[in-house]
């Protein structure tokens, strides 16, 4: 590769990184599947009608459209990332935030919000609250501001700074652009999102040295003040996943810890004819589950192992396994894995980043050897 | 394969390819989504095609290719990057490949599109030109010209040569 080969994939690389969304992802493409399914059926419904009335004569069954999606209950049981005893909070030490991805350095009061997800990796830490009647918050923190503002790529789809470009001052500008430090702007004032309707954030500093922004939305930005209040910096909190890893192949560790108990949609913007337009949409709640570890393997290669269960029946043709892999059914894909036999559930792990090696067969052999999945993944209480 | 294992395993791979064919997050998701939503209807027939990724990454830069005509009958393709601040401390290499990136977006749809996949997903030229529905010639005059005009414009001496 030439230097200026090498410098297009780095740029690449750069701009593609970041987690994704796959319960959101998933979800939408489904929906919007059988949402152009109906509209095919009943186009092609009404055609026939057409026909009939033209008297083609011609007995004929006008598909059916299909039968409406069961309402989402979403999940009464909330679980709360357990207390780290003896771990300080991020107060007591800010280079603590995203050191160790099993932890988060900081926790919520129970009673006043309700964590339904969190994530933890290198040098950030963020998490989701549901702070009741369909109002939610986004927290993130980490001990620079601008890993503070840039580094949790799944929360930035929604108020980073390419939510935030508009030259009204009143507006949230995330990115201050060169020159203007950035920590100024963790002073405890709370501006109006750019972008989204009626969306709040406001960043501060709990202590020196510890970055803190929380976003919210509604008419006022009284939410926003009730999620910061909630918030506690003198504890840790455990990570704690459906799912465990108790072997990792030899030079390995886990890299990232990303739970999502209860997904609370955040409204999107959307595209018209090209442009962007900010839009309200309501907040939906949904029943899934997703979670993921990542593991960083030797020689700068990743293995994510994600989860994603939902309590409705899964499809029924699931693809068969093609082979056993530490006693597991498996769908080996060559660079992918599916551990198949766990109900309701998609449970996946493989090579994402085409630009990495793609784990080896005993990286993967002795992940999946060491592969714990709680006993009931509808009842978080059971993870811990 | 179902098409709930299809997204759980290609899923987040189609959306860091969408960001770098859209330049833009939310676009990036939202195409994704759409081209799935399509592909949802069609699984089958999907499923039992050779290759069901390059079927659907083809579905994805041609969905693209769509949107970016329809935007540029609108309004300046240039205008939105242009105008944005930057990432902030954008000092030396930073700047530098901040740089790189705006004169990515710049390229020719298809210019870009060849050059993602070819740099970013490392597929041969064969296996771009089934993606872009074009012969392996194609692809490489397309690849060229890209480079060529990132050499000009990033200033990178013309002796520093690339993969034609």
């Amino acid at each position: 590769m030439t230097n200026l080969d090498e410098r297009i994939a780095r740029v690449l690389r750069e701009q593609a990184d970041g987690p994704v969304d796959t319960d959101s992802l998933l979800t939408a493409a489904v929906h919007g599947g059988r949402t152009r399914r109906r509209r095919r059926r009943a186009a092609i419904g009404a055609g026939l009608g057409v026909a009939m009335l033209l008297g083609a004569g011609v007995a004929l069954r006008t598909p059916s459209a299909a039968p409406p999606q069961p309402a989402v209950t979403p999940s009464l049981v909330v679980v709360t990332p357990p207390r780290a005893p003896g771990i300080p909070g991020a107060a007591a030490s800010p280079a603590l935030v995203g050191s160790d991805p099993q932890l988060l350095h900081f926790g919520v009061d129970p009673s006043a919000a309700k964590p339904v997800a969190w994530r933890s990796a290198a040098r950030v830490e963020s998490m989701r609250l549901d702070l009741g009647g369909g109002v939610q918050a986004l927290v993130i923190v980490a001990a620079d501001p601008r890993t503070a503002e840039t580094g949790d790529p799944s929360q930035l789809f929604d108020i980073g700074p390419d939510n935030a470009y508009a030259a009204d001052s009143e507006k949230d500008l995330a990115s201050p652009g060169p020159g203007v430090d950035a920590a100024s702007r963790y002073n405890g004032v709370i501006r109006q999102l750019d972008r989204v309707a009626k969306g709040w954030v406001l960043r501060w500093q709990p202590v020196p040295g510890l970055y803190v922004r929380v976003a919210t939305l509604g008419e006022t930005s009284a939410d926003i003040q009730r999620a910061a209040a909630a918030l506690r910096f003198d504890e840790a909190r455990h990570c704690v996943a459906p799912i465990r890893l108790t072997a990792l192949p030899p030079g390995a560790r886990i890299s990232a810890c990303e739970v999502a108990v209860r997904q609370l949609f955040w409204p999107r913007i959307v595209n018209v004819a090209g442009t962007t337009t900010p839009t309200q949409m309501p907040v939906t709640d949904s029943d899934h589950t997703e979670a993921a570890l990542t593991v960083a393997l030797q020689g700068a290669a990743t293995l994510p192992v994600r989860l994603f269960y939902s309590p409705r029946p899964s499809s029924p043709d699931r693809s068969k396994a093609n082979r056993e892999i530490a006693g597991r059914p498996v769908f080996d894909m060559g660079d992918f894995w599916h551990v198949l036999g766990i109900p309701n559930t998609l449970l996946s792990m493989g090579h994402e980043n085409r630009w990495e090696r793609s784990p080896t067969d005993a990286e993967v052999s002795t992940v999946i050897g060491g592969l714990r999945v709680a006993d009931d993944l509808g009842e978080p209480a059971s993870w811990k | 394969m179902t098409f709930e294992e299809y997204v759980s395993s290609r899923g987040p791979a189609l959306v860091r390819l969408a960001r770098l064919l859209t330049g833009d997050e939310h676009r990036a998701e939202d195409l994704t989504q759409d081209v799935l939503a399509r592909a949802y209807v069609h699984w089958r027939k999907i499923a039992r095609a050779d290759h069901p990724d390059v079927y659907v990454r083809r579905m994805l830069v041609n969905a693209n290719t769509s949107w970016w005509r329809r935007r540029s009958s609108r309004e300046l393709a240039t205008a939105e990057f242009a105008d944005r601040p930057g990432r902030g401390d954008l000092g030396g290499d930073a700047a530098d490949r901040d740089e790189m990136w705006r004169l990515i977006l710049g390229l020719p749809d298809r210019q870009r599109a060849v050059l993602v996949l070819r740099y970013y997903e490392d597929l041969d030229d064969a296996t771009i030109a089934q993606i872009l529905g074009c012969s392996p010639v194609t692809v490489r005059t397309h690849a060229m010209r890209a480079l060529s005009q990132l050499r000009e414009r990033h200033g990178v001496p013309t002796t520093n040569g690339s993969r034609p």
